[in-house]
């Protein structure tokens, strides 16, 4: 075997990770090759400098809360959707019969999706039992909030989708 | 408890128990994110993109390979993700004939035991080299010496054979050994076209 395949082998045989022949191989070669042996050191060395740059000063803190609120109430912040993926998106939902419509409340802050089929209804419902006790239509609106939530997670699902994502 | 008994749990409602995987690995998926970000708040940011999304991923994840593999490979993949967008500068490396051994001259001036005591130049300067690296080489040295991760384990993450690791290691300390060299040395640079 050459020179080159030894040095392919020298960051697992530092790792210890080479089978107990090729352990064997590459530590007789090591006896007699200077320049295997100077590879070997440059290894070592390389590790201690860039053990010692851990990055520092990182703390937790907030992230975990925001973390975990948008994971348990399944919001995340929505990207910002480029118009043509949209209109893909929306193509293939009318094909599964649903209508997607992409609104942005400004004032919310985040970009939000709604199915206009589904939220249209609410609407209606909500309307219908206008003369409801206001228990009831505050209901209807706080239903309505947790489907643009669950839109909203699906959103994200998709755009990962797109984006060829795990 | 193992990661794969809290991800079990998770996957059966109790979401609150993701709070542990996020203590366990914050820290080293922000030290992954740092060394492509090079910058303190785009790494967090990273990292919590990295870990909803591995939240919102979890029942993809297969209890036949390892969490934390599974975990760099989002990190590593978010990390790319992000280096492309963002406009990195071009590498250029000097091939300089003289040998002298630019992790001596590092170490040497560095006025203290070999641990930690790296002036803040040479960091900088490292950091900011190994920043600059073609990607293929940047990620396996950024797993291997920063994450310390195995061979084996950089080939579960990147899903390639153990050699191509091996091989692109060896090439990735050539590159940045001659990239360090030109640094130190402010010498002229020419484009990286031969790898
Ligand atoms: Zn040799």
């Amino acid at each position: 075997m050459n020179c080159k395949l030894y040095k392919d082998m020298l960051h697992s045989y530092e790792k210890d990770e080479l089978d107990e022949t090729e352990k064997i191989q590459v530590s007789k070669h090591l006896e007699s090759c200077e320049a295997c042996r100077s590879e070997l050191t440059e290894i070592r060395k390389l590790r201690q400098l860039m053990g010692a740059l851990k990055p520092e000063g990182f703390q937790l803190g907030d992230m975990k809360q925001s973390i975990m609120s948008a994971i348990q109430s399944g919001k995340k912040r929505l990207p910002a959707y480029d118009i043509k993926v949209l209109a893909k998106l929306g193509a293939s939902m009318v094909a599964c019969g649903i209508i997607a419509l992409a609104l942005s409340f400004t004032d919310l802050g985040d970009g939000i999706a709604l199915y206009a089929g589904q939220i249209s209804q609410r609407l209606e419902n909500t309307e219908s039992r206008w003369n409801q006790p206001i228990t009831l239509i505050n209901k209807g609106l706080s239903n309505m909030s947790d489907t643009i939530v669950n839109l909203d997670g699906m959103m994200f699902k998709i755009q990962q989708k797109i984006e060829g994502g795990m | 408890m193992k990661d794969e008994e809290i991800i079990t749990l998770i996957l059966q409602g109790k979401s609150e128990l993701y709070s542990i995987l996020i203590d366990r690995y914050s820290g080293k998926i922000f030290s992954t994110a740092y060394s492509y970000t090079h910058d303190h708040e785009e790494a967090r940011d990273l990292v919590q993109e990295i870990l909803i999304k591995v939240y919102n991923n979890l029942a993809k994840f297969k209890a036949d390979s390892k969490f934390s593999t599974w975990l760099y490979r989002v990190a590593v993949n978010s990390c790319i993700d992000w280096n492309r967008k963002s406009n990195s500068r071009i590498l250029k490396v000097a091939f300089s004939s003289e040998d002298n051994d630019v992790f001596d001259t590092i170490m040497d001036e560095s006025d203290g035991p070999e641990q930690a005591l790296l002036n803040n130049e040479h960091k900088e300067l490292i950091r900011s080299v190994v920043k600059q690296m073609p990607e293929i080489y940047k990620t396996v040295l950024i797993l291997y010496y920063f994450e310390d991760l195995k061979i084996q384990e950089i080939s579960n993450v990147l899903d390639c054979p153990k050699k191509t690791v091996e091989t692109r290691l060896y090439r990735a300390k050539g590159i940045l050994k001659a990239q360090l060299k030109q640094e130190l040395s402010g010498g002229d640079s020419y484009e990286l076209q031969t790898i």
